[in-house]
């Protein structure tokens, strides 16, 4: 839905050394206008590293940043149309909520009548109307983070950048806030890169990922082709729960579909959109899926137009609102003697029961879900 | 044993500690208005004209005075230089670091007599002629230590990207230190000032070496203690300076409390 809006950052060849540390390699980004974009990754993988080259608080050794289609490089943070919510909010404790918002107006020629009443709307914007006169270092965690949202956002910046803002949120807060902040980056219209390492996070929140390994962008897509569709193997292992099979690849015809043999599933024929881009080298080929696009057939369950394999419940894991299961399907043992279970879950609907450990049962599939890693 | 400790033992060893510590210093005002020449009891009677011929004493007021001008200068000579060093050593990281660190903090450990004697050789050598300026010279080179370690707990305390974001907003480096860093380390520039400036009023043998013919305080009592007729004086002079001592350091932690509670921190590098 951006796909058409003028590339707001722009990273070309981009690559950053700490003495011998090579911190981010090669990256190639172009970020849109009015995009919610995140930045997603292990620690480590050079994610705050990028936002803060963004921000202009880190050189790069080589390559190019452009915003709004200007170059960067001799740009200082404070010059550049970019504003950062860090990952300790850094609210300055010895001002008071209002002193915080107004800071960055401090070089602004505008009247204090016209500033108070910019910083009474950020604070409403924020949900924080009425906060104004409150000491700072009184706030609590979440109240913190409207606070530094709106002294960001006050000088309305052409690109907010998040820095793993909800990472010291307790889980209900957290929730809470991503719901916000995707309601706030609509309403203010503004290009918003999000840093995190929790994929749950990203998923919910971003209109495009990239995810990264070791300073590489490993892949940048939209939430669901992430999911759906992982690059390799790293990446569908980081984004959500994949299982893995061992498979061999006994065919392939001219329009790409692949045959394979599936340790457990048995012969499924794979189109090209669900054989992942990269190859990972000599590593045997897995077929992967998703715990949700199997379903434990119960007792008396007719058989479906899906295909159905027999499996014994090795482990049941309870979460009230699903249970999840380690299944060991029939024949995957086959010449894998360390074959491990494979974990898919389930929805506690109405009347479906959870069914017990060490149970025989069946299971439902669709070669449509499997992805081909190779 | 029983679970409970049985302090009878400790407590009358804490309480002769504290006897032991702080009964000279009693005894100071005790005999600063006492009518009788001679340091002894029973008590003569009140009196207040050991006070009066301390503020009639021309030397002394002379001492005083050069000794509150050395300890002013030496104390912000000291923390000014201290900023800059805690600031450095807190913030970035360069070559050589540590050694250098080491070496600024050397003289907190090393025998003052040497430093002293060391620095009059030099001073002599150079041609600089002796006088209070070479004693503020050594007492910056004595409190800097102190200043530094106040400092670098204050500065070590806080946030980095506080600074980061006050740049991010749109202010200099310079006024982001200003406007964010300098009102939270406050508390210890206060803290290292006092530090400085207490270590600078009583110090001896680098002002006895260093000072030429003026007298500071800490020189001119000394001189003093050979004239049994100026004792009661000299207690008088004690009984003001411990005064002083307890004022300064009960505002400079009154300060340090109120700069901690308006940002709701608990103690960065405190005195007390």
């Amino acid at each position: 839905m951006t796909e058409d809006r003028k590339p707001m950052i722009e990273c070309t060849g981009l690559n950053k050394h700490y003495g011998d540390y090579h911190a981010l390699r090669d990256i190639d980004l172009t970020i849109r206008e009015g995009e919610f974009f995140s930045l997603l990754g292990p620690s480590g993988c050079g994610k705050t590293t990028l936002l803060r080259v963004i921000a202009g608080f880190e050189d790069i050794s080589s390559g190019a940043v452009l915003i709004d289609g200007k170059r960067m490089e001799d740009v200082p943070a404070n010059k550049r149309p970019t504003n950062m919510v860090f990952q300790s909010y850094a609210i300055f404790p010895h001002l008071t909520v209002a002193q915080n918002v107004a800071f960055g107006l401090r070089r602004d020629s505008r009247s204090k009548s016209e500033k108070d009443a910019l910083v009474e709307e950020a604070l409403q914007m924020v949900g924080l109307k009425g906060y104004g006169k409150r000491a700072a270092h009184a706030l609590s965690g979440g109240q913190r983070q409207r606070v530094a949202l709106a002294r960001a956002l006050i000088l309305k910046p052409k690109v907010l950048l998040l820095d793993e803002p909800l990472s010291a949120l307790d889980r209900k807060m957290r929730e809470q806030m991503q719901v916000e902040l995707i309601k706030l980056q609509r309403q203010v219209g503004i290009t918003f890169v999000l840093v995190t390492h929790d994929q749950e996070e990203a998923l919910v929140m971003s209109d495009r990922i990239a995810v990264m390994f070791e300073g590489r962008i490993a892949q940048l897509d939209g939430p669901e082709a992430l999911y759906a569709r992982p690059a390799d193997r790293r990446v569908a292992d980081f984004i959500g729960v994949m299982n893995f099979l061992p498979a061999d690849v006994t065919g392939e015809d001219a329009e790409g579909n692949v045959t394979v043999d599936v340790s457990g599933l048995g012969e499924v024929v794979l189109p090209p959109k669900q054989i992942s881009r990269l190859t990972s080298g000599d590593e045997r080929p897995m077929v992967g899926f998703r715990p949700e696009t199997m379903t434990l057939l119960s007792a008396s369950a007719t058989r479906s137009q899906e295909r159905e394999t027999g499996a014994t419940i090795d482990e049941v894991v309870y979460y009230g609102d699903m249970t999840y299961y380690d299944l060991r399907l029939d024949g995957s043992a086959r010449g894998d003697g360390n074959a491990r279970p494979v974990r898919i879950s389930m929805r506690n609907v109405f009347g479906r029961e959870v069914q017990d450990v060490g149970t025989r049962t069946r299971v439902a599939w669709s070669p449509g879900s499997l992805v081909l890693f190779r | 044993m029983k679970g409970r400790m049985n302090g009878g033992g400790l407590r009358a060893y804490a309480v002769l500690y504290l006897l032991f510590l702080y009964a000279p210093i009693i005894l100071l005002p005790l005999f600063a208005f006492n009518a009788g020449t001679i340091i002894a009891f029973p008590l003569k009677g009140f009196t207040t004209q050991w006070f009066q011929e301390m503020w009639g004493n021309p030397t002394l007021r002379r001492a005083l005075t050069n000794s509150l001008t050395i300890a002013v200068s030496s104390s912000i000579l000291a923390t000014c230089l201290g900023i800059f060093a805690a600031r450095a050593s807190t913030r970035f990281a360069f070559p050589g670091k540590g050694p250098i660190m080491g070496f600024i903090m050397l003289p907190m450990v090393l025998p003052e007599i040497i430093v002293a004697m060391s620095l009059l050789v030099v001073l002599l050598g150079a041609g600089i002629e002796l006088s209070i300026l070479t004693v503020i010279l050594g007492h910056v080179l004595m409190c800097t230590p102190y200043a530094i370690a106040v400092l670098t707990t204050a500065f070590s305390s806080l946030d980095k990207s506080l600074e980061e974001a006050a740049f991010d907003l749109g202010e200099t480096r310079w006024g982001a230190f200003r406007l964010v860093i300098l009102p939270l380390v406050m508390p210890g520039i206060i803290s290292a000032l006092l530090i400085s400036f207490t270590i600078s009023l009583d110090e001896f043998i680098i002002a006895f070496f260093l000072a030429g013919n003026e007298p500071t305080l800490p020189t001119y009592i000394f001189s003093q203690l050979r004239f049994p007729k100026a004792i009661p004086v000299i207690m008088a002079l004690g009984t003001v300076l411990v005064a002083l001592s307890i004022v300064l350091l009960a505002l400079g932690e009154y300060f340090r409390r109120r700069g901690n509670a308006r940002i709701g921190a608990t103690g960065t590098g405190g005195l007390v």
